[in-house]
């Protein structure tokens, strides 16, 4: 039964999403919400999933179905601790709750290769090259201490774009693997998968 | 009936896309903070020290308020006092230290001070006067592992211990063995909680300090 159930979802969405005609992509617009989910090291710091994340950028979409864009983004990641007592420093102790925040800065040129179908739907994958900016933020008590840093990343994405027909506007939906390497500041990593929905436009 | 489903459903999407990039644009963090929340106990030692070698203890009968509280300040905080000297007190004893008079040659001088207001907790006046407390007028105060304990904005205990066995009197200093910050108990004010606070504070700091204790 759930089979047929998904089977028919599918044949709708193939039905409802069927061009008349083959698009013509050149520049568009994306505008995201992206909700993010650490991993690594930084999840042992932050094991939670932020919903602070959006991200605006743009793709040329060439006829050969390859893309050249980029994208500028920020996530906001939050952690309250319960009362835990750390040693540091040899002979230092210290009980407390943690409030721990972390704000990511990205800055990625992006290139990439869109499946150009007759379907509505525009699936997609990418590699996202640049720079990420941390804004790293640990309190005890009320004693806190801020922490930033430039690191080169990267970042594969696989997403879709679905187009509105005759509107010049649509949707993407996507899934996204940042990684800033060499990110210190008591992490050994700065990984963290973001999952992306949103509106795209100019088309 | 295709077109006006879409007519309805596609600006409300953009709508709710558009609403939460908006929403998502804050710094302000996701999680709530109670006065509570900010409670910090800190301790630091001189991993010098052979705790075990110390037998007996002094501390003053009064405690030490820093000169820029008010009256009403130290009113209040003069009523914690009862309870931070007998919680001292309790758990020294239950590491075997005894409690004696600073005429009977103490091994460790212990100094009990409240910080408020906005104060680094490093080198202040009324530090000066601990010495005199353990008859030792005159004498600086020294720190083995340097004086930088951390700075606190609202208030907080204050707990040494001193080493009165090796005083370096050529120098005219004292070694400071333990120190110990409680921190954010004066946060808010007028509650018997904060006592608790402050209570269970002094508890945590002996607790995470495993290598105090000594055998009689």
């Amino acid at each position: 039964m759930k089979k047929y159930f998904l089977i028919s979802i599918i044949a709708l969405c193939a039905v409802f999403f069927t061009k008349t005609a083959t698009a013509q992509y050149e520049t568009h617009w994306e505008l995201q919400w992206n909700i993010a989910v650490p991993t690594g090291d930084f999840e042992n710091w932050i094991n939670e999933t932020s919903v602070r994340g959006i991200e605006f950028g743009g793709n040329y979409h060439f006829e050969t179905g390859v893309t050249l864009g980029g994208a500028v983004g920020y996530g906001a990641f939050f952690k309250k601790t319960g009362k835990i007592t750390v040693d540091f420093n040899n002979t230092n102790t210290v009980t407390a709750i943690h409030f721990r925040d972390l704000y990511s800065y990205v800055f990625l040129a992006e290139g990439g290769y869109a499946y150009q179908s007759d379907f509505l739907i525009t699936p997609y994958a990418r590699i996202g090259i640049g720079a990420y900016y941390t804004e790293q933020v640990t309190q005890i008590g009320l004693v806190y201490w801020r922490d930033e840093s430039w690191d080169f990343g990267m970042r594969p994405e696989i997403g879709a774009l679905i187009e509105i027909p005759n509107s010049g506007i649509g949707f993407i939906v996507n899934a996204k693997y940042n990684s800033a390497f060499g990110y210190g500041n008591n992490l050994n990593n700065l990984n963290y998968f973001a999952f992306g929905v949103g509106v795209i436009f100019g088309f | 009936m295709k077109i006006s489903v879409l007519r309805i459903l596609y600006p409300g999407l953009l709508l709710a896309i558009m609403g939460l990039v908006i929403v998502s644009c804050s710094k302000y963090p996701t999680y709530d903070v109670n006065t509570s929340d900010l409670d910090m106990v800190w301790t630091n030692y001189d991993d010098a020290a052979d705790f075990a070698q110390y037998k007996t203890y002094y501390v003053a009968d009064t405690l030490l308020i820093d000169s820029t509280a008010t009256p009403e300040e130290k009113a209040e905080i003069q009523e914690y006092y009862e309870s931070i000297l007998a919680e001292v007190n309790s758990n020294m004893q239950a590491l075997n230290y005894v409690r004696v008079d600073s005429s009977a040659d103490p091994d460790i001088g212990m100094g009990i001070s409240i910080v408020t207001r906005t104060n680094h907790v490093i080198s202040y006046s009324y530090w000066y006067y601990y010495p005199g407390y353990w008859g030792w007028p005159g004498y600086g105060y020294y720190y083995p592992w340097g004086t930088y304990l951390g700075s606190y904005e609202e208030g907080a205990l204050i707990i040494d211990m001193v080493d009165l066995k090796n005083i370096d009197t050529i120098n005219k200093k004292i070694n400071v063995m333990w120190a110990a910050l409680i921190g954010g108990v004066l946060t808010g004010r007028g509650s018997t909680v904060i006592s608790q606070r402050l209570i269970g504070g002094i508890d945590q700091a002996y607790t995470q300090s495993p290598y105090l204790g000594t055998d009689q």
